[in-house]
């Protein structure tokens, strides 16, 4: 990579630096910040070019009535 | 009619008995043999022949020691504090015995097949440590606390490790139940998909139930036998049943975390009452147990600093990479479990 | 009976009776040099035991304290991935990552550095150096 030149040169040596010298710590910050990331692009990219749509959500548990909350009566601890 | 009520109350704690004893008299026997397969395949290794007097092949080794050993005096040290001397063996031989009673060896066919058996294993491999630090200070003796200080240092540094290779396998999983864990890997073994985990996660059962290439605390050369240098005859006995018990039971959890415990393509599947999924999960535990001593006949001891700096700046960073990866392909792809 | 509670009574019962067969079945000779404290050679030197040891087994545990704790907070999450989906996940990972400022800070001032100060075992320090 001797033609490699340009502005981000220096940080092109200095992080194949330290993936020679600190080489659990690098590739860790790598797999690392692989997994955000894909959190934000990969969502968008299944929609558009694949057509993905989000499953149904699958009920975890008894849906919620749609009204007001009723006051409970009859029972002595009032 | 009160006799009876009796009657019945006697025929259930019988039958707890029974159910109890179907569990640990094989677990202890798994342990006796495993120690005769340490020294048998130890032998393979270098090309020897290993014990072979007593009964065929010195099968019945193990049980003429364990016989031996009882027959011994306990020699107990005046120094000693005499009760936590004690304390020390029994909590460690309980602890690693205690484990077993989640363990699935088939379809509900646990002693108690609760829903955080996750955590129940880990809060007992974590009271292991106080077997390991009680030996060290009571035994009053330098050697004990020099072993049982860099035991426990270790111990509690690669559960670091341990921990979050499971929480890695509850996030695929979504449950910390065993069976739930167990099924969830019928289409595929988590060996494949997290072999790198796999890989941190055998180092740090290999430290954490002190193995070879991290035995510090049993260095011969520096601290004669680490931290239960004083103890001697069925103390001992319980330090060296309790190691071997935690051994076959990492063995056993390693094969139901990452190579899908009593599950097996189809062929043994069938629901008559001659079921052959326990005979394949003790199969699969063999597979690490042979890895255990493997390792043993081959590699060399760690010094100590390097042990330490192998868990905190080799692993540790490797295991946070991995516990924020895996839980993002599980949301970016949509796919976590429910 | 819970079978669990029974094998909690049972395995203390089984080591109990081990070692009151230790105590029926072996002989009890105690004498001067067999009960006096392990030594390789010549007689023990007072006060030798429970003596000061290095700081790093302690930070060691400390260290161990939070990163465990750190850890086992992230259990609740990994059981409830699907219900809190991509914004519980996202609270978890800006958790996760203060927590790792931390670690970063601690390898940096070499707190788990356990070999003699003279040759570093970190390339951190050995940077600064050059």
């Amino acid at each position: 990579m001797a033609s490699f030149a340009g502005p981000f040169r220096q940080t092109y040596r200095y992080l194949q630096r330290q993936a020679h010298e600190n080489t659990v710590i690098f590739y860790s910050c790598v797999i690392g910040a692989i997994g955000p990331v894909m959190v934000v692009t990969i969502p968008p990219i299944r929609e558009r070019f694949f057509g993905y749509r989000p499953a149904e959500p699958v009920p975890t548990s008894y849906p919620l009535p749609q009204r007001p909350r009723r006051p409970v009566q009859g029972y002595d601890d009032e | 009619m009160n006799s009876n009520n009796l009657m019945l109350t006697i025929i259930g704690l019988l039958l707890n008995l029974i159910d109890v004893l179907a569990i640990i008299l094989p677990v202890l026997l798994a342990v006796a043999f495993m120690t005769i397969i340490e020294r048998k395949q130890l032998a393979a290794h270098q090309r020897r022949v290993g014990p072979n007097t007593v009964g065929y092949y010195g099968l019945l080794q193990p049980f003429a020691d364990a016989l031996k050993l009882i027959l011994k005096e306990t020699v107990i040290p005046s120094q000693s504090n005499k009760v936590l001397f004690y304390l020390a063996p029994i909590s460690t031989l309980v602890f690693s015995l205690l484990g077993w009673g989640v363990i699935p060896f088939g379809q509900g066919l646990a002693l108690s097949d609760f829903s955080l058996g996750v955590l129940y294993t880990f809060a007992l491999s974590s009271l292991g440590v106080y077997g390991v630090l009680l030996a060290g200070w009571s035994a009053n003796s330098k050697y004990a606390f020099l072993g049982s200080l860099r035991s426990t240092a270790a111990m509690i540094s690669y559960e670091l490790i341990l921990s979050s290779a499971i929480l890695i396998i509850i996030l695929l999983t979504g449950s910390l139940n065993f069976t739930t864990i167990i099924e969830s890997q019928e289409s595929v073994y988590f060996i494949f998909p997290l072999l790198p985990v796999f890989i941190f996660y055998f180092i740090s059962i290999l430290a954490e139930t002190s193995r070879t290439p991290f035995d510090l605390q049993e260095a011969e050369s520096e601290l004669v036998a680490g931290f239960f240098t004083e103890h001697s005859s069925v103390p001992f006995v319980f330090f060296f049943l309790g190691e071997y018990s935690s051994i076959v039971l990492f063995s056993c959890l390693s094969a139901i975390f990452f190579l899908g415990g009593y599950n097996f393509p189809e062929v043994f599947l069938n629901e008559s009452f001659i079921n052959l999924q326990a005979i394949v999960l003790g199969l699969k535990t063999c597979i690490f147990c042979f890895f255990f001593v493997w390792f043993r006949a081959t590699l060399p001891r760690l010094r100590y600093d390097q042990l330490i700096s192998l868990c905190w700046l080799n692993l540790l960073p490797v295991a946070v990479a991995f516990i924020i990866l895996v839980p993002s392909i599980l949301v970016a792809f949509d796919i976590s479990p429910y | 009976m819970n079978n669990l509670i029974f094998l909690f009574i049972f395995v203390p019962l089984l080591s109990l009776i081990l070692l009151g067969l230790n105590v029926l079945l072996a002989v009890h000779r105690p004498d001067e040099s067999k009960v006096s404290a392990y030594e390789c050679g010549f007689s023990p030197i007072y006060g030798q035991t429970r003596s000061t040891f290095q700081i790093h087994f302690y930070i060691v545990a400390m260290l161990f304290l939070i990163f465990d704790l750190e850890i086992l907070l992230l259990f609740p999450i990994a059981v409830t991935l699907y219900q809190v989906s991509t914004f519980g996940f996202s609270i978890a990972i800006i958790f996760f990552i203060v927590l790792t400022i931390g670690f970063v800070l601690e390898i940096g001032s070499g707190a788990i550095a356990l070999t003699n100060f003279d040759q570093p075992s970190y390339p951190i320090n050995k940077e600064k150096k050059l």
